[in-house]
């Protein structure tokens, strides 16, 4: 069930009333029978795979405890067992393809077995989740969930099962387990988010995916044109993933849990390692604590090493994204910008001092806008999946160009630009506000005054503005 | 919290007054406090009231009294910003009637006048000028021109006005040129209009009415409708103070702020249904034929002189400019069809292989008005054609929120706007003589499949649309189109159909279209139709009917004479 669907118009209200209505006691398993009727009407084979995943690792989390000393082998079983499901339904197409065209290239004939599998739903998400659990029983930093129940629900949680926030077993578990509570503020929040979410979804995403779908399309759009169609489906793709997260916080908070925050403004990022602070953040800092630090992190001492382990991170964070080439390219391009950053943070702190005040802010408008473009770059590369178009499309130049396409391209981009104003809008003035007084969450100083006015604009928006071909959530494919 | 401010509208966090929210955050402070609050409450009350009331004062007590029916016609008013002779502007009566011409001096012009309206119903007004043009009913814009047209244009809109006085404001903007303007009305069918004129005008005795207009504007009957907002601010602002903390104050407010999208835009609803009307002119006139057809037909047939031609014979065509099959099935069955009436036959104009197409220009937002007009309510059978296969649950609701919020029938208009909005920048700089219709043109061409310009896996499913327009299958097609149900009903009710096949304009060479595939569809109609008792003539390579007889595209020059031909080609048809 998609969440722009009419569907899940239905089944969110219906879901909220019940479980309100129920006891305690009753709320977790009408919440997992409710997500995994939420999966299961994308299709019932994935209810059996997630049961599985949950399984195996429910298992090894508490053999860790039975069984201490065998706990590492418990450990290994669960990654084993998520990884190579993962592996299979996810990568094994690819490493197939390429094992072939490998020996082909090498003179030596070979064919392989086609695999049609279908991909899961939300696989790499929830896998995640449960390793980051496993892991964390056998780290000791989290006590094993000894309800099932319990844990079948954090696994499969509905509104965060297809596409993130990747939850920690220390953040979403305790709420699983304690008795929910849900206050106006919460309700007026989770109601906001919601119609945010929407809003960006059919509105901001759906209109600038049109944009660039079109661009895409076209066997030779010029420099400009094509840059047009980047910058759209770079806003197609912010606002897609974070109405989606929006959507998931806001049914959460009607549910009475809250979820994690998965973006901050990421184009107001002032640098490839703030841009990574800020978007997707709860797989940043999965791979952060679960590959980034364990292969030492920055802590050791060989600036080799440390490079490496950047690399190496990101380059898995690229393949997490998709069984292509593609995605790998742009992981290793994000892993490089970084690196580029420390490299040149270093070199110029000494002149970063000598910086007059005055300043600062035209540097911190060029450092975001920089860091917007080089962004802009990566997105080509998750973008275009045929690795021979991607050079081509890199190799165009602006004289290549005709001053018909280039028209086009204005037109294209401000179009995007029109409607991508909310966000940069809604950046702008959250910035102001902290600047102002400090962070502070999300809308919680909204005046109740605006609130009804914030929903009725937006769902004015969305009745009015919203795209007239709808698309899926990107996200959905990973 | 302080003590000096306990109704304060916060529901969390008491301790962060806004004082850390600058200027901005004055204004809402305002709202925060109920000693200062209910003066807002009161002013929204105030205007809501104001909104409401003043518009129809203003009207029936204060202007209309005034109306001087000795002049019939405009009050006009002329501005000329750089006039050589340093005239900014004057006022003049202008008889109702006749065109007004815009001298090229003259930048813009604003006219009004009094309509005393016979009969209670709906009205088609027509704005015809050649650059920016508005008209509007009682405050209310009912018809906009926009200026992205090269010549002069139409424009059609539809008011439902009751029985009495009404006032109508014209406005008009020159862009280029001489320009003009001319509004006329039309009771349906939609055929024999004529330019508002007669002895119902007047104009106002007050002048301008500028002033009295602007006051009705803003109160509510146009632009914005401003009671929609006071409604608004009255009721957001009073159920925050007074529910204050209670869990459901949220979940209130906002219903209650979603109230004004019920009703914004009021213009934009369903058109109203001109069936009723249709039937009794119909009946009154008792014609010995009925022509159905869009601007093909209207381009051929004088239906008077065919009257005459015919030794007193009456002709009625009903003309649905834009329509294919799917309008001229709608208008045969909720026009015609219910008439207590029992014509000598019935003529269909069509071209090409429309029959087979259904769904072919339902979605022009201009057809879709048609459709609403002649409709009552939407048709069983024209919606499973149409949407039969499409329409998913998503849509169904889509409806029924659309039905709830007329504000999301504006989602064409606005996207329009954004999308205008967009080209200003682009075009900065530009030398051609329409450069924002130039520009939009270039996208459109750069992003068509006929350009072959996509990547070959991209829009199969256009492609494939598009090579369905290109069918000729008559026989796999025809049981999925309107065909069968019209001459099912034909057939019901006793009425000889007769479908003409109108002839395409010739190319340079003289050559007729007329491909292979369409003969065999063609041969397979006329079957079909000879099958269930009705007739095809078709016009097809008629030597009378060369390029010289054509106009614009395939619209004839000379309806008297091609109406003569007709009756010399059909005569036999016509007895």
């Amino acid at each position: 069930m998609s969440f722009n669907s009419i569907h899940f118009l239905i089944f969110l209200p219906i879901v909220v009333l019940v479980y309100w209505i129920l006891p305690r006691r009753g709320q977790n398993i009408f919440l997992l029978l409710a997500s995994y009727y939420f999966l299961c009407a994308i299709h019932p084979w994935f209810g059996i795979l997630i049961a599985l995943v949950t399984t195996v690792n429910y298992c090894c989390s508490l053999g860790m405890i039975h069984r201490p000393g065998i706990k590492k082998i418990f450990l290994i079983s669960a990654l084993v067992f998520s990884l190579g499901e993962l592996a299979y339904f996810k990568y094994a197409s690819f490493f197939l393809d390429n094992v072939a065209a490998l020996l082909s290239a090498a003179g030596v004939p070979f064919s392989l077995p086609v695999l049609a599998v279908m991909l899961p739903v939300g696989i790499s998400f929830y896998t995640f989740q449960a390793i980051a659990y496993t892991i964390d029983v056998y780290r000791g930093e989290t006590k094993p969930c000894a309800n099932l129940i319990d844990f079948a629900l954090f696994i499969s949680f509905f509104p965060q099962l297809v596409a993130g926030p990747i939850e920690r077993s220390g953040h979403l578990m305790p709420q699983i387990r304690r008795r929910r509570q849900v206050s106006p503020e919460m309700i007026q929040q989770g109601l906001l988010l919601l119609f945010w979410g929407f809003f960006k979804k059919l509105v901001i995403a759906d209109n600038t995916g049109l944009i660039a779908f079109k661009v895409f399309s076209l066997t030779d759009p010029g420099f400009y044109l094509l840059w047009s169609g980047v910058f759209a489906f770079g806003i197609q793709i912010l606002a897609d993933f974070w109405s989606y997260t929006d959507i998931a916080r806001g049914s959460a908070l009607l549910l009475g849990f809250k979820l994690s925050r998965n973006f901050d403004h990421p184009y107001f990022a002032r640098s490839p390692a703030d841009f990574w602070r800020r978007w997707h953040m709860t797989l940043s800092y999965w791979l952060r604590d679960y590959v980034y630090i364990p292969l030492g992190g920055s802590r050791v001492q060989s600036s080799f090493r440390r490079g490496a382990n950047i690399m190496i991170t990101f380059l898995l964070s690229g393949f997490w994204h998709g069984a292509s080439w593609n995605f790998i390219l742009w992981g290793g391009y994000h892993g490089i910008l970084v690196l580029l950053d420390r490299v040149l943070r270093n070199l110029l702190a000494p002149v970063r001092k000598l910086l007059p005040r005055q300043l600062h802010f035209p540097v911190l408008a060029i450092k975001i806008l920089l860091t917007f473009a080089l962004v802009n770059i990566g997105w080509l590369m998750f973008r275009v999946t045929d690795i021979q178009t991607l050079f081509q499309y890199l190799q165009l130049t602006p004289w290549s160009s005709t001053l018909r396409d280039n028209r086009i391209a204005g037109y294209l981009f401000c179009l995007t630009l029109l409607y991508a104003l909310p966000i940069f809008l809604h950046g702008l003035l959250y910035f102001w506000d902290i600047h102002r007084r400090g962070r502070q969450e999300e809308y919680a100083d909204i005046l109740l005054l605006l609130r009804p006015i914030l929903a009725a604009v937006l769902l004015i928006g969305i009745l009015t503005l919203r795209s007239p071909e709808p698309s899926t959530f990107i996200y959905f494919q990973f | 919290m302080s003590q000096s401010c306990p109704r304060k509208l916060f529901l969390s966090n008491p301790e962060t007054k806004p004082k850390y929210m600058g200027k901005i955050s004055l204004f809402f402070t305002l709202f925060s406090r109920w000693k200062t609050g209910k003066w807002f409450l009161l002013s929204a009350i105030l205007m809501l009231l104001f909104c409401l009331f003043a518009p129809d004062i203003i009207l029936h007590r204060i202007v209309s009294p005034r109306a001087d029916f000795s002049r019939n016609g405009w009050w006009m008013l002329f501005y000329a910003p750089s006039h050589p002779v340093g005239v900014e502007s004057y006022e003049v009566f202008l008889p109702a009637g006749e065109i007004v011409a815009l001298n090229p001096d003259f930048k813009q012009a604003r006219g009004y006048l009094f309509w005393d309206v016979p009969v209670t119903g709906p009205y088609c007004f027509k704005l015809e000028t050649d650059d920016y043009g508005t008209l509007s009913v009682d405050g209310k814009i009912i018809a906009t021109m926009t200026p992205d047209h090269p010549g002069k244009q139409r424009i059609d809109a539809w008011a439902h006005l009751t029985k009495g006085l009404h006032l109508f404001q014209i406005r008009m903007r020159k862009e280029t040129g001489g320009g003009g303007f001319s509004v006329g009305f039309m009771t349906p069918p939609m055929m024999n209009s004529r330019i508002l004129a007669g002895d119902d005008t007047a104009v106002p005795a007050l002048g301008s009415l500028d002033f009295w207009w602007w006051v009705m504007a803003v109160a509510g009957y146009g632009l914005i409708p401003a009671w929609v907002f006071a409604s608004f601010c009255t009721l957001s602002l009073a159920l925050p103070l007074s529910l204050q903390n209670h869990p459901v104050s949220v979940p209130a407010a906002i219903a209650v702020a979603l109230v004004p999208a019920l009703f914004i835009p009021v213009t934009v609803q369903r058109e109203p249904y001109i069936g009723t009307m249709v039937q009794q002119k119909l009946e009154a006139e008792k014609p010995d034929f009925v022509f159905i057809g869009n601007s093909m037909l209207w381009s051929r047939i004088d239906d008077d002189y065919l009257g005459q031609l015919l030794g007193g014979k009456k002709v009625h065509s009903i003309v649905n400019f834009g329509g294919l099959s799917a309008v001229h099935y709608l208008a045969f069955k909720y026009l015609l069809y219910p008439a207590d009436i029992h014509p000598k036959r019935v003529f269909i104009f069509f071209r090409g292989n429309q029959f087979i197409l259904p769904r072919a220009r339902t979605d022009d937002p201009f057809v879709e008005k048609i459709i609403q007009r002649l409709t009552p309510a939407p048709d069983p059978l024209f919606e499973q054609v149409v949407h039969g296969d499409s329409r998913s649950m998503t849509d169904v609701v889509y409806d029924r929120l659309l039905a709830l919020f007329p504000v999301a029938a504006a989602q064409a208009q606005i996207r329009k706007k954004i999308h205008y909005l967009a080209l200003i920048p682009a075009i900065f700089g530009s030398t051609d003589d329409n450069p924002k219709k130039n520009l939009l043109a270039r996208v459109n061409k750069r992003f068509s499949f006929a350009e072959s310009s996509f990547r070959s896996e991209i829009g199969t499913e256009s492609r494939r649309q598009e090579a369905d327009e290109n069918s000729y299958d008559f026989y796999g097609r025809v049981e999925t189109s309107f065909l069968p149900n019209m001459l099912e009903l034909a057939q019901k009710k006793h009425l000889p159909l007769a479908f003409i096949r109108v002839q395409e304009r010739p190319t340079k060479n003289g050559a007729v279209p007329d491909p292979a595939e369409l003969k065999k569809y063609m041969q397979d109609l006329r079957a079909y139709l000879e099958e269930h008792g009705a007739t095809l003539y078709d016009f097809t390579g008629d030597p009378e009917l060369p390029l010289s007889a054509y106009h614009d595209g395939d619209h004839i020059k000379d309806q008297k004479k091609y109406t003569e031909l007709f009756v010399r080609r059909v005569g036999d048809l016509l007895q």
